[in-house]
């Protein structure tokens, strides 16, 4: 029943139970507080936009 | 075409998430017109409220249902040369953000509050992209030969030798002066002072120098060099 609530991240990859949806991305809690606490002058805020558009999200937005 | 290709994209992203069981319903395919609507301001407060008691759902759906400001505001963004979709991504950013910061006890609205959110996130990878574009690394090539070797900036870029040790050189040469015209009698070291710009002072010419002490420009020129020798002298002596 626990691994059937698991979600895949489209962040990290990793199969987690708690996070956000962004439409159908699954963003988990981890890489959501990561994203809170990371500035768009952090070398590592251009990952994720990267893994944000990998997620179709974007793309699917701007139809 | 393109609009099949959306709608064959839909089907199946909307069959994911129910084969997956995402709970809410979903409209965000086929134009931004279909994303999900605003919120009313009860519904709005309802999941305000289920957000600060920590439920994630709610939190998603405030996300969702604000998704049209980030289409609308990163439009705005289009002729910066950054792509949309870069910008959508940095405008969802924002979003989640200012969902994840928003105060209702302060009086403003949530739609307020986001847009501000999101623009600055775009306003500030904007400013940081400018900055980088001023930048060069030194690992930038600048040519490749025959054999494919590149030649970069830190190849060619190079100080001065004497770069650590001229401040100092400098220094020790400024005493040294000082000491030796120390030496000189007070005319003497007048006519140098006046001549060189010494101690802060104006360079003069021979003429102007004459002119001030009331005697020949040529004895000022015999002077001169009759003071540099001894200078000469007394430097020879110090080093």
């Amino acid at each position: 029943m626990e691994q059937k609530s698991m979600k895949q991240c489209k962040i990290c990859e990793e199969w987690k139970n708690e996070g956000i949806y962004l439409l159908i991305s699954f963003i988990c809690s981890d890489c959501e507080k990561e994203i809170l606490d990371t500035d768009p002058q952090d070398e590592r805020y251009q990952y994720y936009i990267d893994r944000m558009k990998r997620s179709h999200v974007s793309s699917l937005l701007i139809q | 075409m393109k609009r099949v290709w959306y709608r064959i994209k839909f089907f199946f992203l909307t069959l994911i998430i129910k084969l997956k069981g995402k709970p809410d319903e979903i409209y965000y395919i086929g134009g931004s017109e279909a994303l999900p609507p605003p919120l009313t301001k009860e519904v709005e407060k309802e999941m305000l409220d289920r957000v600060s008691n920590g439920d994630a759902e709610a939190k998603s759906k405030l996300i969702e249902h604000n998704l049209r400001l980030v289409v609308y505001i990163a439009k705005k963004f289009e002729n910066t040369g950054i792509h949309i979709e870069d910008l959508i991504s940095i405008g969802s950013i924002g979003l989640i953000k200012a969902v994840n910061t928003f105060n209702p006890e302060k009086n403003i609205k949530l739609a307020t509050y986001a847009s501000r959110c999101i623009e600055n996130e775009i306003l500030m990878y904007l400013r940081r992209n400018n900055k980088r574009k001023t930048e060069i690394s030194f690992d930038e090539p600048l040519n490749v030969d025959w054999d494919g070797n590149e030649l970069l900036l830190s190849d060619v870029l190079g100080t001065e030798e004497n770069i650590i040790t001229k401040d100092l050189d400098l220094s020790v040469d400024k005493n040294l002066l000082k000491s030796a015209l120390s030496k000189l009698s007070g005319r003497e070291k007048q006519i140098m002072e006046m001549r060189f710009g010494l101690s802060g002072n104006k360079e003069q010419t021979q003429k102007d120098v004459a002119e001030q002490l009331g005697i020949s420009q040529s004895y000022i020129s015999r002077l001169e060099k009759k003071i540099i020798r001894r200078l000469k002298r007394e430097f020879n002596k110090m080093v």
